[in-house]
This record gives structure tokens, C-alpha cells and sequence, in this order.
């Protein structure tokens, strides 16, 4: 089953007189269940593709297929409902949203989907768990960690079950020990769940940890590699 | 499908109210909450206040007015041109309208009042003291012990030794005062037009009594007249048994207008004309309408005042909470969740602000309506103020500062469409 396909994708931006691209023809893969990492050099065009498989931006050209559909068929409205249900995010740091609690924050996008209340928050609590925060359920935003904040963000973004799993550099901001922590995480809710899930990393050790590594330069794939 | 409305009402309560509790984020609610709910409260207490204030004075000085004069008076179309005495024609003219309670004649001309080395100028009304008593309501403004019906005795004068009797005249208080005369005391009416009789060009001379005052408090409109018998007056400016025209009492006195035209319909073939109280005080009630409206277009500056602190305060929100909407679109927030975020927030910022501010202007109402204030009350009168609160302008007032609130949201709620979430995410990342 193919959870994500990408098809000659280009994202040009006007600089200037000239136009720069991002994203120069990019086509792959993606099957249900794969943890990918992405990983290239700073201004290679990671995150342009990550934000564009979420739904977040839109391609110049090319074509992307996220089990077996085209999101930007839709007008807004729908692209944002699909995003909520399909896409989970965790982005660098300032994941959260401070007025609400860790167990709040897990919550929101079953809430903004209109799932039961009730049904949202047992869900939220078992994932709290799964990332070893249950005693923190009812700190802020302000009373975490950053590896803590970032573990709230990976159970936030699952709690829809989402076909598809982008992360940003969840560890970039991190050190060592959390930043292990976290990739941790990641390879087991890959495990566990069969989560799909595309994560841009600058860490090495992580990168050559996870069994497929999709290599950008200049908007280009240079190199796809899978661990045998 | 949009963002569930649960979803944005657990958001609104966590911006709006809940935020208060977590001490790190109170200043910011203080800005972008407190501020704007104040500007909007003040704006609306001070309109109820100022509106109500001057509709409980509007009313008093209307009230005073119907009491203190005719609510119609029929007089000829030629102006000043006398009507015949004529007791059918009063009853022609009552049998028109059931609206009509009472009708009585009246003359009215202008004279020279002098008291020893003083004078003065005032109008001179003559009035049936019996019929008059269904006409005006005079007698609550009337000094005590006397009635209307004291015009039809004659009197000695307590300040002249010869012991003769006089016609007898009630006069405003402040006309007394000016004369330095009190009653009982004796003045003397001078026509303004001389006699052109046998005597030559003397005018004429008429001594008269002050049995009683008139006083309409703190209300002294019309402040020089004086009221003698009908016959008296015609007697003074000699004419015949005649009147300048008839005075009528209605039922419902807002209604004198149309009532005047059903009269005119059959009052014009005979010469005469209907003339309501509103016509006759047309100047003061202009006054007083565009006074109101002066008032209520200063005070809806104040309210809009109060909405561009929304404006402002929601605006600011978006700059400081850019990364949170970034963050709401990309769980699944559409651009109309945003825009309908601030909405309710602009919305919600505008009620609280009618609540405070009603509830505010009804605790001052209250206060200035039963109790003294200093400063408010030595001013204007020694009494407490009248107030009348006009349900319907407040509800008005409350619509429009709500309405006005969400006008104010709607710059906001555009702006935050235009919100761009990847750039947001690329500046932090
Ligand atoms: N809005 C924009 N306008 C113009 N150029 C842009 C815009 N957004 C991104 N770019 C350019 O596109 C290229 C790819 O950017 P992108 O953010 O995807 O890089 P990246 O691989 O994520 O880098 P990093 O590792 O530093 O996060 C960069 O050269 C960047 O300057
Ligand atoms: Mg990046």
C-alpha cells in the first residue's frame, strides 16, 4: 500500500528579479508503515516539501497523492478538514499552544475534528502515556521541558490517527540525551502503530538509524537510500 | 466541514476568561481583554446616563409645558384677528373630536406692568376661571390658599391707603420678584399701544391687584405673564364681549397634532385654525431634539472610541499570537476558523463591555434619581434628578455597541485570514 506518492513536484518562489527553486522535479514513494528521513544540507528544500506533503503549501507544479488522493483538489476548506484528519505535525520547537495544558493541547485536534469529547481525552491520556508524560497531563506549555513540550507535540499529532506523520526537526532543539529520547519515540510509534512517517533531521546517528534516507540538494533528490 | 464550534468556544473561553487565572498571562488579557471591555462600557454607561438624564428632563419641561398652557388653541387664521364671542361655536368645535375634554376662551395681548419707578414687560392673558380650571392645569403651580376663581372678585389693595377694590391678576414669581412686589400688593397695567381716543395719545392706565403667583419651579419658562379674567383683559384692551381664541384640553396630548389637522378640516371654511402646543413651542422642541441629538452622536464617538480599542487590542493579538494561529491552521484550522475566532472575540468583548456599562449607568441612574449628588443637582435644581429610561433606546444602544464591536472584529478577522503559516513556521524554525 502506497501512503504517499510525489510526482515531478516543483515550488518556485519569485526572488528578486529571478525565481528560485525550492523543490526542482522531486518524485518518491512512500509506503504505508515506512519511517523516512530527510535529510539535506540547510536551504536544500526539506522543510518546502514537508510543509507541501502537509497540506500547509501548495506545489507549482507536480502532483501529490496521499493514500491514493490529491489534497489540493479541494478548496481551503476541505484541505484543512484533510489536514486535520489525515496529517499529524511536529515542527522544531513552539509546538504548543500555552493557554492549554499538555492533556488540552493532545486534545485539540480530536475537538477541532468534533470527536466526543469523552473519546478524545481517554485516546489523548493512553498517548500521554505511550510518551511518559502521564503525571505532566495538566502542566502549561511554560511548566515543560523542551523534550517534554516535544513529546506532548508527537502524542498531540497522533491522536487523530493520521495516514501520515511530518516532523521537522523534532530534535533539533535538544541535547543529546533528549534528542535520543525522542528518536526513541519515534521508532516506536512507528512500531507500534504502523505509523507512516517523514522526519527532517540533521542528526546523523538518527538519519542512519531509521531504514530509508531521502538526501535533498539544491531541490533535488540526490540520493534515496534504503537499509537492506 | 469547519472547525467544530466546541473547539473555538473552548478557545474563546481560554483567551477571554480562563487566561486571567495564570499569572504570567494576565498582563497580556488585561490589554487585549480589560481594555477594550472598559472602552466599550464607558461608552454605553455614559450614553444611558446622559440619555436618561435628559429624557427625565425633556419630559419634565413637556409635562410642565401641557400643564401650563393649551394643548390646542383654535384662533383665526388672520393673525391676532379677534373671534366675536361665540357659545355655540365652542360647542361645534367640542362636538368634532370625543379626544377633546375641555374648551375654554382666552384673550392675550402684550402690557406694560409699573410699579412706582419700575416696569416691566409681559403678556397678558384673560382667561374664563371657570372654564380654564379644565383647560390648564395651573393649580398645582398656583400660590396657596387661591384658585383661578379669585380673578372673578375685586380687592383692596394692601399697599394703597384708599380702600378701593381691584380687579385682581395672578402673576408669575419671577415677574413679581422683578417688580419687587408681593401679593396683595396693588401695579398698574399700561397698554403699549396709546389710545388714540378723545383723551389724545395717552396710554391706558389700569390699576389691578396681585391675589396670587404662579410658580413652575425650576422650570420658569414664560416667566412674564400675567392672567386676569376674560373680561378684565377685553375691558383693558378695549374691546368687545371678543376672544383672540379657544383653548382645548385633550385626551392624549402627543396626539395634538393630528388631532389639529381633523379640527382644521372644518375649522379653515370658518376663518379659524387649529393650533397644537408642538407648534406653539415648535423652537424649544427643535432645541431640545437637537440637543438629544447632539448628545447621542458625542456619545456614539465615545462607543466607537471604545470599538477601535477592540480593533487595536485584536489586531495586536494576531501579531502576538501569530504563532499559535499558525499552529491552529496547520492541526486543521480553516482561514474562516481564525476569522471566526476574532468575530466571537469582538462579539464577546462588545457584550461584556453593554453588561458592565448597563449595569453601571443603572447603579448611577438609581443614585442620581433618589439621591442629592453634589455639584449634579446644586447646578440644576435643588431636588434629586429626573431620569426616565427609555427601554427601547437602550436597547438600541446595546444592539448598536454590539454590532459596533463586531464591525470592529471584522478588520481583525481579515487580517487573520491573511495570516501565512509558512512563514510563520520558517521565521521560528
Ligand atoms: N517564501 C520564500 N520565498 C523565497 N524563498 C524561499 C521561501 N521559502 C523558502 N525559500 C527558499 O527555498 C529554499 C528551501 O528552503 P527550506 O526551508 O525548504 O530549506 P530547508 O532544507 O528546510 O533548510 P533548513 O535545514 O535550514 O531548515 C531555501 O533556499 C529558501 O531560501
Ligand atoms: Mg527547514
Amino acid at each position: 500500500m502506497i501512503a504517499v506518492q510525489v510526482d515531478n513536484l516543483h515550488k518556485t518562489y519569485k526572488v528578486g528579479e529571478g525565481i528560485l527553486n525550492a523543490l526542482a522535479g522531486i518524485s518518491f514513494k512512500i509506503n504505508r508503515g515506512e519511517v523516512v528521513a530527510v535529510v539535506g544540507e540547510s536551504g536544500s528544500g526539506k522543510s518546502t516539501l514537508l510543509h507541501i506533503l502537509g497540506t500547509l503549501d501548495s506545489p507549482s507544479s507536480g502532483k501529490i497523492l496521499i493514500d491514493g488522493k490529491n489534497p489540493f483538489e479541494k478548496r481551503d476548506k476541505s484541505v484543512s478538514t484533510f489536514r486535520n484528519l489525515h496529517i499529524g505535525f511536529v515542527f522544531q520547537h513552539n509546538n504548543l499552544l500555552p493557554e492549554f495544558n499538555a492533556l488540552e493541547n493532545t486534545m485539540m485536534p480530536g475537538l477541532i475534528a468534533g470527536f466526543p469529547e469523552k473519546t478524545v481525552k481517554e485516546k489523548a491520556k493512553i498517548l500521554l502515556k505511550k510518551v511518559g508524560l502521564t503525571k505532566r497531563e495538566l502542566h502549561f506549555p511554560s511548566q515543560l521541558s523542551g523534550g517534554e513540550q516535544q513529546r506532548v507535540a508527537i502524542a498531540r499529532s497522533l491522536i487523530n490517527d493520521p495516514i501520515l506523520l511530518l516532523a521537522d526537526e523534532p530534535s533539533g532543539n535538544l541535547d543529546s540525551k533528549n534528542a535520543s529520547h525522542i528518536h526513541e519515540l519515534f521508532q516506536e510509534i512507528n512500531q507500534s502503530l504502523k505509523s507512516t512517517v517523514l522526519v527532517v533531521t540533521h542528526n546523523k546517528e538518527f538519519a542512519a538509524s531509521l531504514p530509508r534516507r531521502i538526501r535533498l540538494r539544491d531541490g533535488h533528490i540526490l540520493s534515496d537510500e534504503q537499509n537492506s | 466541514m469547519a472547525a467544530n464550534s466546541k473547539a473555538i468556544r473552548f478557545l474563546l473561553h481560554r483567551y477571554l476568561i480562563s487566561s486571567w487565572a495564570s499569572k504570567s498571562r494576565r498582563s497580556a488579557s488585561a490589554i487585549g481583554v480589560l481594555l477594550p471591555v472598559l472602552g466599550v462600557s464607558i461608552g454605553v454607561f455614559a450614553f444611558t446616563v446622559v440619555l436618561s438624564v435628559m429624557g427625565g428632563f425633556v419630559t419634565n419641561i413637556k409635562s410642565h409645558l401641557l400643564n401650563m398652557q393649551a394643548h390646542i388653541e383654535v384662533v383665526a387664521i388672520e393673525r391676532g384677528k379677534q373671534i366675536p364671542e361665540n357659545k355655540d361655536l365652542m360647542q361645534q368645535i367640542q362636538s368634532i373630536s370625543s379626544e377633546i375634554l375641555a374648551i375654554s376662551p382666552y384673550q392675550s395681548g402684550d402690557v406694560i406692568l409699573q410699579s412706582g419707578s419700575r416696569g416691566a414687560m409681559a403678556r397678558l392673558e384673560g382667561i374664563d376661571p371657570a372654564l380654564a380650571e379644565g383647560t390648564l392645569s395651573l393649580q398645582k403651580y398656583l400660590s396657596e390658599d387661591i384658585t383661578l376663581n379669585i380673578l372673578n372678585r375685586k380687592l383692596p389693595a394692601e399697599n394703597i391707603t384708599k380702600s378701593d377694590l381691584f380687579p385682581t391678576v395672578i402673576v408669575t414669581l419671577d415677574l413679581m420678584n422683578l417688580l419687587g412686589l408681593h401679593v396683595g400688593d396693588s401695579l398698574t397695567l399700561v397698554s403699549t399701544i396709546p389710545d388714540d381716543g378723545i383723551g389724545g395719545l395717552a396710554p391706558t392706565q389700569f390699576p389691578v391687584m396681585i391675589a396670587g403667583y404662579i410658580s413652575s419651579g425650576n422650570f420658569s419658562f414664560n416667566q412674564k405673564r400675567v392672567i386676569s379674567s376674560l373680561k378684565i383683559t377685553n375691558q383693558f384692551f378695549q374691546y368687545e364681549k371678543s376672544w383672540l381664541g379657544l383653548q382645548l384640553k385633550i385626551k392624549s396630548p402627543l396626539e395634538a397634532d393630528k388631532i389639529s389637522q381633523k379640527l382644521n378640516k372644518i375649522l379653515k371654511p370658518m376663518g379659524l385654525r387649529a393650533k397644537p402646543w408642538t407648534e406653539s413651542n415648535s423652537a424649544l422642541l427643535k432645541v431640545l431634539t437637537l440637543e438629544r441629538f447632539g448628545m447621542s452622536f458625542v456619545m456614539l464617538m465615545i462607543i466607537l472610541v471604545g470599538c477601535f480599542s477592540i480593533s487595536i487590542s485584536l489586531l495586536l493579538t494576531i501579531r502576538r499570537k501569530s504563532n499559535e494561529m499558525a499552529i491552529l491552521r496547520s492541526l486543521g484550522f480553516e482561514q474562516s476558523d481564525l476569522s471566526k475566532l476574532f468575530l466571537w472575540q469582538g462579539f464577546l468583548i462588545g457584550f461584556a463591555g453593554v453588561i458592565i456599562g448597563l449595569a453601571l449607568g443603572g447603579v448611577a441612574l438609581y443614585c442620581i434619581h433618589n439621591y442629592q449628588i453634589p455639584f449634579i443637582t446644586t447646578s440644576y435644581s435643588s431636588k434629586p434628578l429626573p431620569v426616565l429610561i427609555d427601554i427601547y433606546e437602550i436597547v438600541f444602544i446595546s444592539f448598536g455597541s454590539i454590532f459596533l464591536a463586531m464591525l470592529a472584529a471584522v478588520w481583525p478577522a481579515i487580517e487573520v485570514r491573511n495570516l501565512d503559516v509558512i512563514e510563520v513556521l520558517s521565521v521560528r524554525n
